[in-house]
């Protein structure tokens, strides 16, 4: 088969965000629901200012998105998308199409044949 | 989630099922936008000298798979030689009533490098993303709010 390069782009942007410790923490807390930026940083027991360099590199992915919360950005409600994790699952998807269609072709080979 | 499998049943017993799916793969090889190194110049397709060989116009070939394991009628293994990472393609032949059950497993999805397709270079690893994506996808599903 060929080399896989199949719009790693959007895979690109999903992959760097969830490569770091905390945002995968981030993203495990929005499992459970959606939450306000002040207690996602509570729960990682990091500085909301520290923590906000990481919601917006999550944000800018679209693995998350953030509700206005007022003018207190603590505030702020953090929900999960579910876009970027069905795009990678895509990716993995087309590996899967790729040999379930040679497959198929052998067997209908097999048939046409025998 | 770092492989992913394909199944199939035909007609034949492994034997027969191993000889064609390795000696006339040229004939059943599907011809699609992802299946050759070099679409223009790729003819044809074949397992031989311990490799799996894309054929080319110009009498040139590449070796896209090396031969890990020859186990007729029930074993196929060979290494992927184009993408760096270390994956495998698994293809096993089981009889089964009314034939043979092929199950072609391609493993190691998780240890391509970050540069596959040379334009991911920000040092992280797909080993992890993928590797926690695998545990994590599941339970996401379902709870997409918008």
């Amino acid at each position: 088969m060929a080399t896989i390069d199949t719009d790693v782009n959007d895979i690109d942007a999903t992959l760097a965000a969830l490569a770091d410790p905390t945002r995968r923490k981030v993203i495990d807390l929005l499992r459970e629901g959606p939450r306000p930026a002040g207690e996602l940083a509570q729960a990682v027991q990091m500085s909301a200012p520290a923590l906000s360099r990481h919601l917006r590199v999550l944000r800018a992915s679209g693995l998350v998105r953030a509700e206005a919360g007022g003018a207190d950005a603590r505030l702020r409600l953090y929900t999960l998308r579910q876009q970027p994790f069905t795009a990678l699952q895509s990716w993995l998807d087309q590996v899967q199409a790729f040999w379930a269609e040679q497959l198929g072709s052998f067997k209908e080979h097999v048939e046409r044949t025998r | 989630m770092s492989s992913v499998r394909a199944s199939v049943t035909v007609p034949i017993d492994p034997a027969t099922a191993f000889r064609v799916f390795t000696d006339e793969i040229d004939a059943w090889y599907v011809r699609g936008r992802h299946s050759w190194v070099d679409p223009a110049r790729a003819v044809g397709i074949r397992f031989e000298d311990g490799y799996l060989r894309e054929l080319w116009s110009d009498g040139g070939h590449v070796d896209t798979g090396r031969i890990l394991a020859w186990e007729p009628p029930r074993r196929l293994v060979w290494a992927d030689l184009l993408n760096d990472g270390e994956m495998e393609i698994e293809v096993a032949f089981s009889a089964v009533e009314g034939g043979t059950e092929v199950v072609l497993e391609h493993r190691g999805l998780d240890t391509l490098p970050p540069d596959v397709a040379g334009r991911i270079r920000r040092g992280y690893s797909w080993n992890i993303a993928l590797g926690w994506f695998a545990g994590q996808w599941q339970g996401a599903q379902g709870r997409e709010a918008g």
